[in-house]
This record gives structure tokens, C-alpha cells and sequence, in this order.
């Protein structure tokens, strides 16, 4: 019922959208038409005509580029009317036949158009089936990463909510037990973070670079840890311009590297932090007199989970994965990482950064000043 | 009491989440999909729901959503095993009332849950936030203490709404790196002290008080 009461409202609607989608085509066949009239008409001048129905079929084409089968129904089709239309008007003048070599000419000439269009077209299919294939795998390692971190993180999140009810509802030796669980799920989560760092370090959208005022960086870090580890530190960072990279990311490669450095030195060693522009290249190094790192192991320092002090006993926090984060964040800047050392000389490690801008560093558009009094205060 | 709902595909992570609440007196209901979340959602019965953001039928984000459109007070807490800037700012810009990273701890779920009951649900409508002298606007990400409005940056906007969540109590450093930055210990970074500096330089310096050797505080200005 409601079928048929609806078709009739229906067909003016159909007819525009139609009028919408071949307008071309109708405008053209009606243009080749009234051609094809003159030709008829005034047979003394078939010239004109004859030629306006080929550019502008091979103009329409050029727009429309429709398919295969479609182009060669329309190409027979105005051989067939030139054709018959010319050789009518060429009885009707003094003009030979041989006029008539225009017809499979100008279909040559149509066909190179066909096929020039086509290699085109197959060429920019390709770049699109590429393109396509590239969105496609960064998708996937996107859902990768997220994946993984529900896979990883939901295990973790359900035991460690058990152990704390545990924990709460027991006592003595049982709660104790529960608390060592709670450690060391702790612990495995700090790895499980790390390694999902590691896993989104291959995604392009890993950083979030931004023009970054370097000697500040160099120069506030240095001051934070100065005070929080007392070891005879030294600063040399004249790098006045802008860095373009991800800030976070590089304070975070640069707290690790000197951690590292504080860890294997005592209070009367030297931990020394440089930074210096080499051609646009920001190299950072953060060296330090401790016992240096024995030969057979510096090859693989920046292996996941290769530790220097084998004997050292696991749970001190460390994870095995930081100088790995490390060689990550700066290999996404596009950088790289070096490490020299000497055994019972000390060891340094070199960041090198592409993408330093010279300049004053003032030049920053909503440059800020800290607020360092504040900062020391607590 | 107040009832709360929890929605989560992991029935182990419900399991352990209600008997937590229910042993502090709340009533509990629980849904395992998004769907069955959002029917629940909508009857408007839970004084606070506890959202995780993956589930197998429906997409977290979008049952958030579904949520505050059909109540747009609701307080939402949402629980994620994502831990990037991206999704947590995404989440509270759409109005969730606050974002905890998986794994979590119990008693920090527990004092959050507390947290959000006490306060007052946000401004139907309009996501906006007020405490002290200054109005936060959720999904345009800007804050106006009296000179017109600053945009933020992902980072400013967290930290700032942590703080004015918690107005009047004061937030210790390692509280921040936690919620803010997602440290789940301190790794030594003045990074805090930074933000802070860059709130004040937008906001003007009285709007965050230093409380020595424990942290900041929201003043109102």
C-alpha cells in the first residue's frame, strides 16, 4: 500500500536527481545533435561541425572518463553519425571522398587520449592503493599498542585488586604475603609501561614535537638534580636557540641518562651535562667519573633488559628498559645515541638531535619565565 | 548510601571493584557491556558510575557520551587501561568527572570514589567548572580568572582541573605526577613545579598557592 502510494511522489524526485548526475551528458548529445544538424543543413561547410562533435566529445571525456565499455559504445556511435552525416553532405559538394579519412583519424587520435588517461589513472590507483595500505598498518600498530595495553594492564589490574583485598580482610603472615604480591605486581606494571613506551616509539605519532628552549632544559635539569644528589656537577650548555622536539619525551631521556650516572657514582665523582650545537644537530652528553662499563657489554648496553652489573640484585626499581627508552625516544627524533667508556675512568653518553634552530631563545612566542625561587622552595 | 554502577567487560575487575565498595557501605550494580551499561545509565538511579573505556560491544567513548546526553549531571568516573594525555583529556573535555589510570590502586579508588561523591555534580548543560575566582570550561579547554578566557594545552588543562576538583585541599607533588603525568613514582622531574609556573604566568600568580614541603593548593583568588 504504502509502495504504491509512494512511487508517484517519488519519480520527480528520481527525474531531478538523474537531470543532477548526466547534465553533461545530455548538454553534450544535444550540442553533437544540432552539429550533426548543420552538417545537414549547410553540407558546403561540414568542416566546422564535424570537428566541434570531436573536441567536444574528447573534452566531456576528459571530465566524465567514463569506463571501457561506455567510451567505446559513444566513440562508435559519433563515427557512425560523422561518418554517415559527412559522406551525406559530401555528395551534396564538389569536395572528393577522401574527406572521409577524417573520421578513423580523429578516432585514433580520441583512442591515444583513452589510453594516455588510462595509464594515468592506473598510475594514480596505484598511489591510492599505497596509500591505503600505509593507513591501513598504521592502524593496526596503533590498535597494537592499545591492544597491548589492555592485554597487559587488565591481568595486572585484576590481581593487584584481589591482593589488596587480601590484604585488608587478613592479617599477620597472610598480609604480608599479600603485600610482597602487591610489590611485585608493582613492579611488573612499571615493566609492562615501558615496554608499551618501547611498542609506541614505532608509531609516527609517538611524539608531540615543539620548538624547545634547550640550555633552559639542559640547565633546570642539571639544578634539580644537583640538589637532590650531592656529586661535583658541572654545566656547559652556551646552546642558545630552539629545538624542535618533543619536550617531555627528552626530559625524560635526559633524567634517565643521569640517573643511570648517579647510580653508579659516589659523592666525590664528577657528573658532567654539555650541550652544543654541530650544525644544527643538538648533541647533548652527560659524562661521569664513576667505574665505566666493562667493554663486553657496552655493545649491548641499549639491548631491552641488558643490565651492567649482572650481580646487582633484581628489584631495586630498575627494569632492565631504560637506556632501550632511551635509544627509542631519540632514534623517533630522527637522532641517535652513543655511549664511550673506560673501566675506572668513567663513561659518556652522547645524544644527538637533528633540528636545532640558532637564535635567542626570548624569541619564542609565550616564552615563560619560572618560577625557580618557588620550585626550590620545597 | 549512595548506589553506584560499575561498567567493565573484565567480570574479575567488577568482582574485586564491588566487593571494595560494598564493604564501604555503597550499593553496587554492575553491567559487563556497554549497552546493557548505558540501559542501566539512563534509569538515572547511581549517584556515580564507574566506566571502563573498552568494551567488546560499544565503544567506552561513545557509552560516555550516550551517558551525559541522557544525563548530563551525571558524575562519571572513568577507568582506563589507556594511560596517554590524548584519551584522559578526550574523557574529561566530554564531561567525565575523573580519569584512573589501570592498575590502580584500591584505596585510590576508593578515596576517588569518596572524592567525587562529595562534590556537588557538574553543571548540567554547559561542562563548565568553578572554584575560587576562576571558571574552567571543559570542551573548549579554556580557564578565565577574571581577564578573559586562556586556552590551555592538554597538560595545563589536567593539572589545572585536578586542582580545582580538589580546591580547598592541597595536592602533594607525587599526587600530580600520578593523576597528571601518569608517574606512578617520582622520577625526579621538576615537571610539576614547570606547569605550575606556566598556570601562574596565565592565570596570574595568586591562583596557585605553594604549600611548603607538601605541595599546591588552589587558592581562591
Amino acid at each position: 500500500m504504502s509502495a504504491t502510494a509512494s512511487a508517484p511522489s517519488n519519480r520527480p524526485g528520481q527525474a531531478v536527481a538523474f537531470l543532477r548526475t548526466y547534465w553533461l551528458e545530455i548538454a553534450w548529445i544535444a550540442f553533437t545533435l544540432a552539429n550533426l544538424a548543420a552538417i545537414v543543413i549547410v553540407p558546403s561547410a561540414e568542416t566546422v561541425p564535424f570537428h566541434f562533435v570531436w573536441v567536444s566529445l574528447t573534452l566531456v571525456y576528459g571530465i566524465r572518463l567514463w569506463r571501457l565499455k561506455t567510451t567505446s559504445f559513444v566513440l562508435l556511435a559519433v563515427m557512425v553519425s560523422t561518418g554517415t552525416t559527412l559522406a551525406w553532405a559530401l555528395t551534396h559538394t564538389p569536395a572528393g571522398f577522401d574527406e572521409l579519412a577524417e573520421v578513423p583519424l580523429m578516432a585514433a587520435m580520441f583512442v591515444t587520449v583513452m589510453w594516455h588517461v588510462h595509464r594515468r589513472q592506473t598510475a594514480l590507483d596505484e598511489v591510492k592503493r599505497l596509500a591505503e595500505i600505509e593507513h591501513r598498518l598504521l592502524e593496526r600498530e596503533r590498535n597494537l599498542v592499545r591492544d597491548a595495553s589492555h592485554e597487559l594492564r587488565t591481568p595486572i589490574t585484576v590481581a593487584r585488586g584481589h591482593a589488596e583485598l587480601i590484604r585488608q580482610t587478613e592479617r599477620g603472615q597472610v598480609a604480608e604475603d599479600a603485600g610482597i604480591i602487591l610489590d611485585e605486581l608493582g613492579h611488573l606494571s612499571r615493566i609492562a609501561d615501558r615496554l608499551l613506551i618501547l611498542a609506541a616509539a614505532e608509531h609516527p605519532e609517538f611524539l608531540r614535537p615543539a620548538p624547545i628552549d634547550l640550555e633552559r632544559l639542559i640547565v633546570d635539569t642539571a639544578r634539580r638534580w644537583s640538589v637532590a644528589a650531592p656529586r661535583q656537577w658541572r654545566v656547559n650548555a652556551p646552546v642558545e636557540g630552539l629545538l624542535y622536539a618533543d619536550e617531555e619525551r627528552l626530559q625524560s631521556t635526559l633524567d634517565a641518562l643521569i640517573e643511570n650516572a648517579v647510580k653508579f657514582t659516589r659523592e666525590d665523582d664528577r657528573i658532567a651535562i654539555v650541550g652544543r650545537n654541530e650544525n644544527s644537530i643538538a648533541v647533548i652528553e652527560v659524562s661521569d667519573t664513576g667505574g665505566g662499563i666493562p667493554p663486553a657489554q657496552l655493545s649491548r648496553i641499549f639491548d631491552r633488559f641488558s643490565r651492567v652489573d649482572e650481580g646487582r640484585p633484581r628489584g631495586n626499581g630498575g627494569t632492565g628498559l631504560g637506556l632501550a627508552i632511551v635509544k627509542a625516544i631519540v632514534e623517533a627524533h630522527g637522532g641517535s645515541v652513543r655511549v664511550r667508556s673506560e673501566l675506572g675512568k668513567g663513561t659518556t653518553f652522547s645524544l644527538h638531535i637533528p633540528g636545532f634552530k640558532r637564535g635567542p631563545n626570548g624569541a619564542r612566542p609565550g616564552a615563560w619565565e619560572p618560577d625557580l625561587d618557588e620550585a626550590r622552595a620545597d | 548510601m549512595p548506589r553506584i554502577l560499575v561498567i567493565d567487560d573484565e567480570p574479575r575487575i567488577v568482582h574485586f571493584v564491588s566487593r571494595a565498595l560494598e564493604a564501604e557501605g555503597y550499593g553496587v550494580d554492575a553491567a559487563y557491556d556497554g549497552e546493557r551499561g548505558l540501559e542501566l545509565a539512563q534509569q538515572g538511579r547511581h549517584e556515580l558510575i564507574l566506566l571502563d573505556l573498552l568494551l567488546p560491544s560499544m565503544n567506552g567513548v561513545s557509552v560516555l557520551k550516550g551517558i551525559l546526553k541522557a544525563r548530563p549531571d551525571q558524575r562519571v568516573l572513568v577507568l582506563s587501561a589507556l594511560s596517554d594525555v590524548q584519551s584522559k583529556v578526550r574523557c574529561l573535555e566530554l564531561g567525565a568527572s575523573d580519569y584512573l589510570p589501570k592498575p590502580f590502586a584500591l584505596a585510590e579508588l576508593l578515596a576517588r570514589v569518596r572524592a567525587r561523591l562529595r562534590q556537588p555534580a557538574s553543571a548540567p548543560a554547559e561542562r563548565v567548572l568553578h572554584a575560587g575566582g576562576v571558571t574552567l570550561e571543559l570542551l573548549r579547554r579554556t580557564a578565565d580568572a577574571g581577564n578573559g578566557p586562556v586556552s590551555l594545552s592538554e597538560r595545563e588543562f589536567l593539572l589545572l582541573q585536578h586542582f580545582m576538583r580538589k580546591h580547598p585541599e592541597v595536592c602533594t607533588r607525587e599526587e600530580l605526577l600520578d593523576d597528571v603525568w601518569g608517574y606512578s613514582f617520582d622520577p625526579g622531574t621538576n615537571v610539576v613545579d614547570v606547569y605550575v609556573g606556566r598556570l601562574r604566568a596565565k592565570l596570574g600568580a595568586g591562583v596557585i598557592e605553594t604549600v611548603r614541603n607538601v605541595g599546591y593548593s588552589f587558592s581562591a583568588v
